[in-house]
């Protein structure tokens, strides 16, 4: 059932483009980068347990790693990728040092600092990340074709996103998940249990922050242009709205949640000013309504419908 | 017999196929333009109030039968002052609402943004408001700027400090951003070049809600004239402590220092103020300021006048004044072609601006004027940019 399911969605990700103009490929690449971003935050805070409102820094660093390898020094786009993901990876590995350390709001305020001194340090950076007037990045390319439309870009960020998700879907099955999963929920008896808090630990951000850079790298090709303004707070913020909204603890939640962030502002366009006072109303809704996510909706939908019929 | 037929109604198409062959956005009787701005954000009581402008001066111009029997349909799209916001809404109003072309945008990053995708699908973009070299001195043929550089603010600040205060030393309080530092930039130039020191500089972030140690160490560089390079708050703010401080220099400020929530915030502390002019006051008596009143009055009466509704109502009339001018059937490139051959063209709004094939350029003249009364909003403009 479960394998129908996916190659259903699978199969519908790859016919909708066919069905929207260019604007609708543009909102599709949108909701996969940032369906990378939920899954590798899901990771992080959905099953390690460890938050982090710093997320756009990583994404910043994928982005201006990536923009910079491109236009500077010649590298293919795909071969940017990794390095993207490598360079967000060890940053991530950094930001995993306080965590050691320091849980909840403080763990909060450590990630969130390593966030606003990365994208201070790429502003000012001028000679190589343009500073305060930003960067030009070329589209993504592919052994030396480049993507000029969002719907070729969607196709390789399609393939991008099912490896990743094959990777994290694995990983939180295998033994290492399990030992994410255990720290979560008691460090103390998973370290009882032979886990070692300070590795796991170390891991987690850094994969988080290597899967979100890659999504970076991907943000900055198709959006075209790149400044210190698209790595904000807000922007931090909104991943964590977007994860909590999907559904925190499982791969289909993230998914939605990156469908969510993308979609969102098309449908409370036509609301005008009172588009934010909606967005927060549905915020607060979803968290008393739906407290694990729009991913929770047919299990939810299921069991009425059981005690209907009992 | 059937062959024929067939042959015939594909030639018949062929033949017919460059007479419907138009540019997205235009129909017999409407051409349907875009507009991007920050409508919810720290900029959205500017944005608010440049989009009345560029509202009201189509009305307007739809009243008066349209250009060439067609109307103006704009349609106006929020992009909060974020990039990724202004490219989705350059997307959507290109690729989806098919406009003819965008008219009107306002601020810096969020404009870069959409420029690449409007350069790929060859859409002008007229009126864009920003200060980055993309945006005022662009490579992009389809970009249409009505702002200055942000050097020559802070130029044309120092000239006038310097020529017409008899300024000898000079400091600046600017904004730590492009905005704020390329002023700073052209103040620190035309001081080398003119034989000028600056004496002191100090700087703020938008966030700040407190400038008094800034005021307290400029003052202490004893200047002739201090040159402010920023928003209406932290001038306001900073012309207060100057004020407490009983401080007697001369205040040089950009066109935004005299708009209402400035005067509001400021006060007497704002008297005295000098401030350079890059698009008309509501208080020149010119044929154009009154039509563009008349046109507020009528279809925004409650938008009062001034910088932000002129600096919108300057694109849309660029806009109109070169589609006036394209004969047949318009088209993005007859456009571009039409606002090429305008020149320099003053619009009577803002300072002339330059557009010619190997040139798009803002303003580089400005008028000037000063601050009379902070608390009953009285300016009095000291030169128009055309004496």
């Amino acid at each position: 059932m479960r394998t129908i399911a996916c190659l259903a969605a699978g199969g519908v990700a790859i016919a909708l483009p066919f069905f929207v103009g260019p604007y609708g490929h543009y909102l599709l690449c949108m909701a996969v980068i940032y369906a990378m971003v939920a899954l590798s935050l899901g990771l992080l805070l959905g099953v390690a347990g460890q938050i982090s409102i710093g997320h756009a820094g990583f994404w910043a660093i994928g982005a201006y790693t990536s923009a910079i390898l491109v236009t500077k020094v010649g590298v293919p786009f795909i071969l940017t990728l990794l390095v993207s993901g490598l360079f967000a990876g060890v940053a991530g590995l950094l930001v995993a040092l306080p965590a050691l350390r320091v849980q909840g709001h403080y763990l909060a305020i450590a990630t969130l600092g390593f966030s606003l001194v990365i994208v201070h340090v790429l502003y000012e950076w001028d000679g190589l990340t343009g500073g305060r007037q930003g960067m030009f990045v070329p589209r993504p390319s592919i052994f030396g074709y480049e993507l000029m439309s969002d719907f070729s870009a969607y196709f390789l960020l399609l393939a991008i996103l099912a490896v990743t998700l094959l990777l994290v879907v694995n990983l939180r099955r295998s033994l290492g998940g399990l030992s994410l999963n255990a720290m979560r929920l008691s460090d103390i008896a998973a370290q009882v249990c032979g886990v070692n808090r300070a590795t796991t630990t170390m891991f987690v951000f850094a994969l988080s922050a290597a899967i979100t850079g890659v999504s970076g790298a991907f943000y900055g090709a198709v959006l075209g242009q790149l400044s210190t303004d698209s790595f904000t707070l807000v922007v931090s913020l909104g991943f964590l709205t977007m994860v909590i909204v999907g559904g925190l603890h499982s791969v289909v939640g993230a998914l939605l949640g990156g469908l969510f962030l993308a979609y969102s502002p098309e449908f409370l366009r036509a609301f005008e000013e009172w588009q934010m006072f909606i967005y927060g109303a549905l915020l607060v809704g979803f968290m008393h309504l739906l407290p694990d996510g729009l991913a929770s909706l047919p299990r939810r939908a299921l069991r009425l419908v059981r005690r209907r019929d009992a | 017999m059937k062959t024929i037929r067939l042959s015939t109604l594909i030639g018949a198409l062929v033949i017919a196929a460059p007479a419907f062959a138009g540019d997205p956005g235009v129909t017999d009787d409407t051409i349907e333009v875009g507009s991007i701005l920050p409508l919810q954000s720290g900029l959205s009581a500017g944005a608010s109030q440049y989009r009345d402008g560029i509202d009201a001066y189509l009305k307007w111009v739809n009243k008066n039968g349209g250009v060439n029997g067609r109307k103006i349909i704009v349609h106006f799209e929020n992009d909060s002052y974020n990039p990724q916001q202004a490219v989705a809404a350059a997307k959507k109003l290109v690729d989806r609402d098919g406009v003819f072309a965008i008219v009107g945008t306002l601020g810096t990053t969020n404009t870069v943004a959409m420029i690449p995708h409007l350069a790929n699908r060859g859409v002008p973009l007229i009126g864009p408001l920003g200060s980055h070299p993309s945006i005022n001195t662009p490579t992009e043929r389809i970009v249409f700027p009505i702002s200055p550089l942000g050097t020559s603010h802070g130029i044309s600040l120092a000239k006038y400090a310097a020529e017409e205060l008899g300024a000898k030393t000079l400091a600046v309080f600017y904004q730590d951003d492009q905005y704020g530092k390329e002023i700073l930039q052209g103040v620190e130039e035309y001081a080398e070049e003119n034989g000028l020191e600056v004496v002191g500089e100090a700087s703020y972030v938008p966030s700040d809600v407190d400038v008094s140690a800034q005021a307290l160490s400029l003052r202490d560089t004893n200047p002739d004239a201090v040159v402010m390079a920023v928003i209406p708050k932290h001038g306001a703010l900073f012309m207060l402590e100057a004020q407490k401080l009983g401080w007697d220099a001369k205040f040089l400020a950009p066109q935004l220092m005299s708009d209402k929530v400035s005067l509001d915030l400021g006060g007497s502390a704002l008297n005295g103020l000098i401030i350079n002019l890059y698009s008309a006051h509501e208080t020149m008596d010119t044929e154009a300021v009154a039509e563009a009143k008349e046109a507020m009055a009528e279809f925004a009466p409650d938008t009062a006048p001034g910088y932000w509704p002129f600096m919108g109502m300057s694109g849309a009339k660029l806009f109109v004044t070169a589609l006036r001018n394209v004969e047949g059937e318009p088209t993005r490139e007859k456009l571009m072609d039409a606002l090429e051959a305008l020149g320099t063209y003053d619009s009577g709004i803002i300072p002339p601006v330059t557009y010619a094939p190997e040139k798009h350029a803002g303003p580089t003249v400005f008028g000037y004027a000063e601050v009379i009364d902070g608390e009953k909003g009285e300016v009095k403009v000291l030169k128009h940019w055309a004496d």
